[in-house]
């Protein structure tokens, strides 16, 4: 069975809040005997202006134990982010690609690869929150996970493109038809928000080389 | 497709609450219809491959009362997405009509000996998972009562699947705060 949790070595804490002024920062990394797993971070944000007013946001690769209730095969390995918004009203977003036909014996290299898009957006949440960037190695060792896990970034996001590609990203709307996103201009409008672009751009440059390789093959 | 098992009639015995509510939901179709179509309805959302939603929740007001004491919280109206949480939050806490602070709730209950902060994590934390019970009663069950110590997660787990809720509302609304607790951070 792959260890996961060697990934630990990257993650000063694992498994504990790490807590930065008004936000908790929290690192799971966990890994059972049958082989399932998580590996997501989650950060939470308590204004401590408007006290009602709360922030969360989660992103991260797992394989669950299968789930009756579940609306999907949670057991097939799957990256999800979450961004969840309350005030007077609440909000959320989910988005959730299932990696279908991934070996087992290559999850590892994706949960490096996530590793690298965690720290990402880590970095760039520490830069629009305004939040000492210093202060980023109580989360992640940046350096190391750029130095040494960099390229495996490009298989998780080969990996986004496979799905919006080849399966069906579908959108959910409450009292709104659900319809499936198979254009670059809705992909756009759900996917482009700050805190995704670590993944958004990528993803969006790979769509944008793979159509001009396309239109330039349609042409010859 | 019918099999010889679909011939033989069964009864399945459920609480008689629950009971009412699929009948105020199944208008003039039989049981056997409804249940056919949930289970139709379920298939057709299981299994998509990739997914992204998004949803406004609605928040809702609720008063929970005990002893002198009204504390009015809201959390958001229940609806059947696997990604659905509750997200209790403290409105106010009256105390025979006056308004009064956390802190000031945390040390009317400890008395007035030198208070320990542990204590008032334990307090604060069972309020909170009180008043995550009773939104439970009013959205989705109004016999639920959680059968254990506030910290047995395996339970609330259970319960939580039994009544249908999804993983994301286990982990948000039970093992968050159960983590604020071992971290020994405040439950509001």
């Amino acid at each position: 069975m792959i260890n996961f949790t060697i990934l630990e070595n990257y993650f000063p804490v694992i498994n504990k809040d790490i807590i930065i002024g008004n936000y908790t920062f929290y690192i799971k990394l966990y890994q059972d005997k049958n082989g399932y797993f998580s590996l997501e971070v989650d950060i939470s944000k308590k204004d401590t202006k408007e006290k009602h007013r709360f922030v969360q946001f989660l992103l991260g690769l797992g394989k669950d134990e299968p789930n009756e209730l579940s609306c999907h095969d949670s057991e097939v390995p799957h990256f999800k982010i979450d961004y969840y918004q309350r005030e007077e009203e609440a909000f959320s977003a989910t988005i959730y690609f299932t990696f279908r036909n991934i070996a087992e014996e290559e999850l590892i290299d994706y949960a490096k690869g996530t590793v690298v898009i965690i720290t990402k957006m880590l970095r760039k949440y520490f830069e629009n929150e305004d939040i000492d960037i210093a202060n980023l190695s109580e989360v992640v060792y940046e350096n190391s996970v750029i130095s040494e896990l960099l390229d495996y970034e490009e298989k998780v996001i080969d990996a986004f493109y496979i799905c919006w590609k080849e399966g069906d990203l579908i959108v959910r709307q409450k009292g709104k038809d659900n319809f499936v996103i198979k254009t670059k201009h809705n992909l756009i409008k759900y996917l482009n928000f700050d805190y995704l672009k670590p993944i958004y751009l990528p993803l969006k440059e790979k769509i944008e080389i793979n159509e001009k390789i396309n239109s330039s093959s349609q042409i010859m | 497709m019918e099999t010889e098992l679909d011939k033989i009639q069964t009864t399945i015995t459920i609480p008689l609450g629950l009971k009412n509510r699929i009948r105020k939901l199944k208008g003039s179709m039989t049981y056997k219809q409804y249940l056919s179509k949930l289970l139709r309805d379920r298939n057709k959302l299981a299994h998509n491959e990739s997914y992204i939603e998004i949803q406004n929740l609605v928040r809702k007001s609720a008063v929970y009362s005990f002893g002198y004491y009204k504390v009015t919280f809201t959390y958001n109206e229940y609806n059947n997405s696997e990604n659905f949480i509750f997200d209790i939050d403290i409105v106010e806490i009256r105390n025979k009509g006056a308004l009064e602070s956390i802190e000031k709730f945390k040390k009317n209950m400890l008395g007035s000996e030198k208070l320990q902060s542990y204590q008032e994590l334990i307090l604060t934390h069972k309020l909170y998972f009180e008043l995550l019970e009773k939104a439970i009663q009013i959205e989705i069950e109004p016999l639920f009562s959680h059968k254990s110590r506030m910290d047995d997660y395996d339970a609330w787990k259970k319960e939580f699947e039994s009544l249908g809720l999804s993983k994301k509302s286990f982990d948000f609304d039970v093992m968050r705060k159960l983590r604020t607790l071992e971290n020994q951070g405040d439950a509001f």
